[in-house]
């Protein structure tokens, strides 16, 4: 008994003879044996199925089902198809021990039975049965191990291929960011240092308006590399990464009425006509953000259109959404474009000589997403230049 | 853009005053490189891209050009390839003043027909010599 794998054990014996099933029965009554029994085929099927015996003694001759067909039902059931079935047949029934193998059974044993050969091959049969259940546990266990220890590896791999895809597009943009930079900032490097070359050479042959004229081209080339820069840094920095938005309250028609004094400085007095509805009172917005977005979008505004044409900016708050929208009576966006004005390095079709990079647009709806906001650009008129509107919840 | 107007034009010492065609799409670019020129007692003529650069080529016979090579509608350098196709404006001295720095971009100017290349930002001095080494 000590080489049993399992401490409980049920056995189902199955036999049409009353004095066969009884003696069976009184001999293998053990402790730690379960002994079920059947007096037919169909009743030992339905013994199996429930019982789930870990043996079944089967004997072949029975009226109705006899053993061979008993066992082949036994087999064709998944539920108890690996449940070792031995046969009893008289020893003159020498082909219906090959029968009985064919049909799925381990083994025989003859008729009249020897206890101590009963024993024998019962204990065998449930050890092989007990070692194999728990090879097959344990190998399903293993299996299981295997299967999430290979999951985890491909999760690991496919955020590994991400990280590098990721970094490979980043690479690229760096790139980018390098080469259009290198040859924007060629240009007005060439009007600063051929203006110092002016004021150095001629100073006084120069009057004080054709100084002025040159102090000028000084500032806005310097104003423009420094756009340049903050571009290119903000890109560099950003992508990639999670913007950080901190709301504060904001007095937006004074945050806005700030900036608009300071693009006009930079502009020659340009228009800007601004309209103001139910903002007095302070919201939750990052003001350096938004800054940065109104900035972004109203040096577009004077930079593709034209004096005396005014800039329009109106800004309202309405159920939690500030809406805020900037028009000018410039250029335009060509139909073709539509899809692409927020993509990195894009520039219009038709902005021809007017200087950029194409990342101005790109930045701003970056900032704007960041600030779970939305960005479009209003075509509804596109005889009127451009329209852009940010909504921003607050 | 405001330009100067008080520029006193020398003769210079060959006899006459000859013509610059600048050929270049920044405006701030362009006044400063005619500031230069006219105070250099140069005659200056202007084109905003290749295609405008071709037609006042042959419309003024300039006796030099300055070209830049990244335009809109018609680059620098297919504009340098058409004037030299032109017998009648194929010896006139182009010099390219361009924001490219590579090697290739400097040898494919040369192939196209440029005689000088120059990288901005360019000095003062520098283009000047390489003006009147040609003049």
């Amino acid at each position: 008994m000590s080489d049993l794998v399992k401490k409980e054990h049920t056995i189902l014996i199955v036999d049409d003879t009353p004095a066969n099933l009884r003696l069976l029965m009184t001999y293998l009554q053990r402790p730690g044996f379960n002994i079920l029994s059947a007096r037919n085929g169909q009743s030992g099927l339905q013994r199996a199925q429930y019982g789930q015996p870990d043996l079944i003694l089967l004997d072949v001759l029975m009226p109705g089902m006899d053993g061979f067909e008993t066992c082949r039902q036994l087999k064709a059931n998944p539920q108890t198809a690996n449940i070792p079935v031995i046969f009893m047949t008289a020893l003159s029934d020498k082909e219906y021990i090959v029968q009985g193998f064919q049909a799925g059974a381990v083994d025989y044993i003859t008729k009249p039975i020897q206890v101590d050969e009963l024993w024998a091959r019962v204990t065998t049969h449930l050890r092989i049965h007990d070692l194999t259940q728990h090879l097959e546990q344990e190998i399903v266990a293993r299996t299981g191990e295997l299967e999430a220890s290979l999951t985890r590896e491909k999760l690991l791999a496919a955020e590994l291929r991400a990280a590098l895809e990721q970094q490979r597009e980043l690479d690229t943009i760096k790139t980018q960011v390098i080469n259009v930079v290198s040859h924007e900032f060629r240009t007005p490097l060439n009007i600063i240092s051929g203006s110092l070359a002016l004021l150095r050479e001629h100073l006084n042959t120069l009057t004080l308006q054709h100084r002025n004229t040159i102090f000028a081209r000084v500032d806005q080339s310097i104003l423009y590399l420094t756009e340049l820069l903050n571009d290119a840094f903000f890109v560099n920095t950003s992508h990639g990464q999670n913007i950080v938005v901190q709301p504060a309250p904001v007095v937006l028609p004074t945050l806005i009425q700030k900036l608009l004094q300071e693009l006009r400085y930079q502009h020659n007095n340009r228009e800007i006509i601004s309209h103001f509805h139910n903002l007095e009172t302070p919201i939750m917005v990052d003001p350096k953000l938004l800054r940065h977005i109104l900035a972004n979008l109203l040096s577009n505004a004077l930079k593709f259109s034209a004096p005396p044409d005014p800039i329009h900016l109106s800004a309202c708050l309405e159920s939690q959404l500030v809406t805020i929208s900037i028009q000018d009576k410039g250029l335009g966006i060509p139909k073709e474009d539509i899809s692409h004005v927020f993509d990195l390095f894009y520039r219009g079709s038709n902005v021809e000589t007017i200087r950029g990079l194409g990342l101005g647009l790109a930045i701003t709806k970056r900032l704007v997403e960041a600030m779970e906001g939305k960005i479009f650009a209003d075509y509804s008129d596109s005889q009127m230049g451009s329209k852009f509107v940010v909504k921003i919840p607050v | 853009m405001i330009r100067m107007s008080e520029t006193v034009q020398t003769q210079h010492s060959s006899g006459y005053t000859p013509l610059i065609l600048i050929v270049e799409d920044n405006e701030l670019n362009r006044d400063t490189l005619r500031d230069i020129l006219e105070f250099e007692n140069y005659r200056v003529s202007i084109a905003q891209n290749g295609q405008e650069a071709i037609w006042k080529t042959n419309e003024e016979m300039p006796n030099l050009i300055l070209m830049d090579i990244q335009m809109p509608i018609m680059n620098g350098l297919e504009a340098t390839q058409s004037i030299r196709e032109n017998p009648r404006t194929a010896e006139i001295p182009i010099i390219v003043l361009t924001g490219l720095a590579m090697q290739w971009d400097r040898e494919r100017c040369l192939a196209m027909g440029a005689n000088a290349y120059l990288t901005k930002p360019i000095s003062y001095q520098t283009l000047i010599e390489k003006i009147s080494s040609f003049l």
